[in-house]
């Protein structure tokens, strides 16, 4: 599945991460109309842009974007169960619940491993799920 | 009580309620059916939990595809998912089990079957 125009991403995003250090009102008033954005866009969508601005700003985006991941992993969950039901391989094989830090933690693990992998950074666009998902089975292979 | 400060408060409870509302999420179809006839924040929570859990399936789908396994719905190659397709597919597999309640159902699972309803797959 082609994700590229998934998730579009807003040119005013771009100032976020300098807002962060100016409390003054107007400073405020800037942070709060772009994490409500992102708050919005995170409903539709996470890659990895807003993930990194997200991280940043901290504060509402942030809780937004864990409960995002949080349900990213639901949903890898409920496919897994589909697929067992069916007697077909898992996607991956979690002995056991995870929070989500544990969640983040992993996550960051495969963006640096596939940063490493590729020599590159994670382009902008890539869907957060796509990532965890493959952070979750490297954590958690299946033993064939 | 200045601007500044009174600017500064009004920002502290909009980002406290929105964190809060970020932490909520519908256990089940009977709490998403009253979160979504409420309205506010718990229904903001739900679609971003709704979101996050339909992403986690078209990731997981768009895996089986990759390595040439049987995917587990089939939506329409150029189509670009959005919110409002999981909360279609969970109403549609509400409506689809009616008059059975689904109310003590998980979400997620009513999300998936919704998914198979909506898009199925054409067999060979």
């Amino acid at each position: 599945m082609d994700y590229k125009n998934c998730f579009p991403v807003s040119e005013n995003r771009e100032t976020k991460t300098e807002l962060v250090g100016d409390l003054s009102m107007k400073g405020l008033v800037l942070v709060l109309i772009l994490g409500a954005l992102l708050y919005a866009s995170v409903a539709e969508a996470l890659d990895y842009k807003e993930y990194k601005t997200a991280k940043a700003i901290d504060g509402a985006s942030w809780s937004s974007v864990r409960a995002f991941v949080n349900a990213v992993s639901e949903g890898f969950n409920v496919a897994n169960r589909d697929l067992a039901g069916k007697s077909r391989p898992l996607l991956y094989c979690q002995p056991f619940a995870l929070n989500v830090d544990t969640l983040l933690t992993i996550l960051d693990s495969e963006i640096k491993t596939m940063e490493e992998i590729t020599h590159k950074p994670l382009p902008d666009n890539m869907p957060i799920g796509v990532v965890l998902l493959s952070g979750m089975q490297d954590t958690f292979p299946c033993k064939s | 009580m200045k601007k500044s400060t009174l600017g500064f408060l009004l920002s502290a409870v909009f980002l406290a309620s929105s964190t809060l509302a970020s932490s909520w999420m519908p256990s089940n179809i009977k709490e998403y059916k009253q979160s979504k006839k409420a309205g506010g924040t718990n229904w903001k929570a739900a679609i971003v939990y709704i979101g996050g859990m339909g992403h986690g399936i078209e990731a997981a789908n768009a895996y089986l595809a990759s390595i040439h396994q049987q995917v587990t719905y089939c939506p329409p190659e150029n189509l670009v998912m959005r919110i409002s397709n999981y909360m279609d597919a969970i109403d549609l597999a509400i409506k689809k089990h009616e008059p059975i309640s689904q109310d003590d159902f998980p979400v997620d699972l009513v999300l998936l079957d919704g998914l198979q309803e909506l898009f199925p797959c054409q067999r060979k």
